[in-house]
């Protein structure tokens, strides 16, 4: 194993480093703006399909429909990201949370230890 | 589809039903998908003004089931864009047009298109119900 791997703090022991230094409460308080920011990104990306959907009549390009929501794919990658954090930090359980959401729980560490550093 | 006779017409045809039809449930599944996280945002934000630990703990447990339910629902989401990007090539659009508006490249493409109805594109085709997108190649 080398230095550097031996080195690197395991997630639950940033999170109670960083669950030291925030409380819970102010960081579920951001969760519903949080949430709300993931939908706003989703609605933007959407307007296109929206209006494509609604309107059977219309031709459209499929591709432009398609082209917001692939484009954006790692804005929304991160957004949701930004929620698991927080959700994590307000004091939902690290790893099933990573799980159930789909992300490995050794990149929401990388994300936490980015927190840590001032 | 009476009065069409050639592939290609039968597959501009099919195509621009496909599309319509994939573009309205493409919506209705996202909407589905984003439902729940927006109702959280909703329902929570003036609720966590003031909110002890254990408030906190059931808020963040809360927004974590909200996005996985919106993770569950992302294979689906690929699929039915695969789906929808390949009744547009079923009409006759060029892949090379996609991947420029979309971002995507051609490999990509090439993976997805693959199993959608794409495939279809050259062969003569006939409406099938039972079929994922509702139409199938005459053998």
């Amino acid at each position: 194993m080398s230095t550097a791997t031996a080195a690197k703090p395991k997630p639950e022991r940033i999170l109670v480093g960083l669950r030291e230094r925030v409380d819970p409460a102010v960081v579920a308080a951001s969760l519903p703006e949080i949430a709300q920011a993931v939908v706003d990104i989703y609605d933007a990306a959407l307007v296109h399909l929206r209006a494509a959907a609604t309107d059977p009549h219309t031709d459209f390009d499929a591709a432009a429909v398609v082209a917001p929501l692939v484009r954006r794919t790692e804005e929304i990658a991160a957004a949701r990201s930004d929620l698991l954090a927080s959700a994590v930090l307000a004091g939902a359980p690290l790893t099933p949370s990573c799980h159930a959401v789909g992300i490995a729980p050794g990149t929401l560490r990388r994300r936490l230890t980015g927190l840590v550093r001032p | 589809m009476p009065g069409l006779r050639t592939p290609s017409a039968a597959n501009r045809y099919a195509g621009e039903q496909l599309k319509h039809l994939l573009a309205a449930e493409l919506l209705s599944h996202l909407d589905d998908a984003v439902t729940p996280l927006r109702e959280f945002a909703h329902r929570t934000i003036r609720a966590s003004d003031h909110i002890d630990s254990t408030a906190a703990a059931a808020l963040a447990a809360e927004a974590i089931a909200a996005l996985a339910h919106l993770h569950a629902s992302d294979q689906r989401t690929e699929r039915l864009q695969s789906h929808l990007l390949g009744a547009e090539v079923l009409t006759g659009v060029n892949v090379g047009h996609i991947g420029e508006v979309t971002g995507l490249s051609h490999s990509t493409l090439t993976r997805r298109l693959a199993n959608s109805p794409a495939a279809l594109r050259g062969k003569d085709i006939a409406p099938d119900p039972t079929h994922e997108w509702g139409w199938r190649a005459l053998t």
